[in-house]
């Protein structure tokens, strides 16, 4: 295969392109489907508020959505500061998880209809979330913030 | 030098992991629901006038290519085929063809069904972007390392 200096060095390019691509769809994928629940937060979806109230926490708190799940997203799909971003996500959406899906027994149910893993959908938003933060953003985007875009 | 670019290539082949492992295991359910009676996919095919049957195809690409992610055996070929398999479900069930409602640019309710707040069509996203993001990156070092270049 890589018998010659040239073969080696295309399969290399190949690879790294494959590599961006994936990046590249990673963060679009993850940051644009949670800019749609972000939105709703915004407009008075009660979720969030609901299950701060549950904990006895301040309502007020369900607008730090706008930069963990805004702001950071935006940073994501952009490519600045994209590891930042990501964690952020990660952060939130673990939130996510110890508040609304742990003891409320979803993680230990499957979906309404009876297919699949209840929680998919949240737990996809943090896998994928840390993902980009443990992968970086690769070199499809704006490329600011150095080790942390990259 | 050399150290920050070990620890780059380990986070690296983390990032790997965790999304084949999200990827592969949840497909896995969808796979298990599929073979104990889920009639999803066998109903589809009967409004396309296919024979039923081929729902073993939907069986070995969600069980068989969940596993391959999973274990990182032939990772890239089962992240592959999860995606092409996603490509031809919404466009069966979701693309309001023969009889099938038009999902594509639908916006849908929260569970407690009193606020619009997510793409339709998330969970299928997930799954065909995260099939293909496992093709394109492939299984990384953490796994059977079974199939060349096909992990």
């Amino acid at each position: 295969m890589a018998s010659t200096a040239m073969t080696g060095a295309e399969t290399r390019a190949v690879a790294d392109f494959r590599e961006d691509l994936a990046k590249l769809v990673l963060r679009v994928t993850v940051g644009i489907l949670i800019l749609l629940h972000t939105w709703a937060v915004i407009t008075g979806e009660q979720a969030i508020r609901d299950t701060l109230m549950r904990w006895g926490l301040p309502i007020g708190l369900a607008w730090s959505a706008v930069i963990f799940e805004g702001v950071a997203p935006i940073m994501v799909i952009l490519g600045i500061y994209a590891r930042a971003g990501a964690w952020l996500m990660t952060f939130w959406m673990v939130m996510a998880f110890v508040l609304a899906h742990i003891d409320t027994g979803h993680i230990f149910q499957l979906a309404q209809n009876g297919v699949g893993w209840r929680v998919e959908g949240p737990f996809f938003f943090l896998a994928c979330s840390l993902c980009v933060a443990l992968l970086g953003a690769g070199r499809y985007g704006l490329n600011i913030g150095g080790h942390w875009n990259d | 030098m050399a150290t920050a670019s070990i620890a780059q290539t380990s986070n690296d082949d983390l990032g790997k992991l965790i999304l084949r492992l999200t990827v592969g295991i949840l497909i896995v359910f969808h796979g298990l629901a599929l073979a104990t009676g889920d009639m999803g996919i066998p109903n589809n095919l009967a409004r396309w006038h296919l024979p039923t049957s081929l729902a073993w195809l939907g069986f070995v690409v969600e069980f068989a290519g969940g596993l391959a992610m999973v274990l990182g055996a032939y990772a890239r070929l089962g992240g592959l085929l999860l995606g092409i398999f996603m490509i031809i479900a919404i466009f069966m069930a979701h693309a309001g063809l023969m009889g099938s409602q038009n999902h594509l640019f639908l916006v849908a309710m929260n569970p407690a069904g009193n606020h619009w707040d997510h793409y339709f069509l998330e969970t299928q996203m997930f799954y065909l972007l995260g099939g293909f993001a496992v093709a394109l990156l492939g299984a990384g070092k953490y796994g059977l390392n079974i199939g060349g270049k096909w992990n």
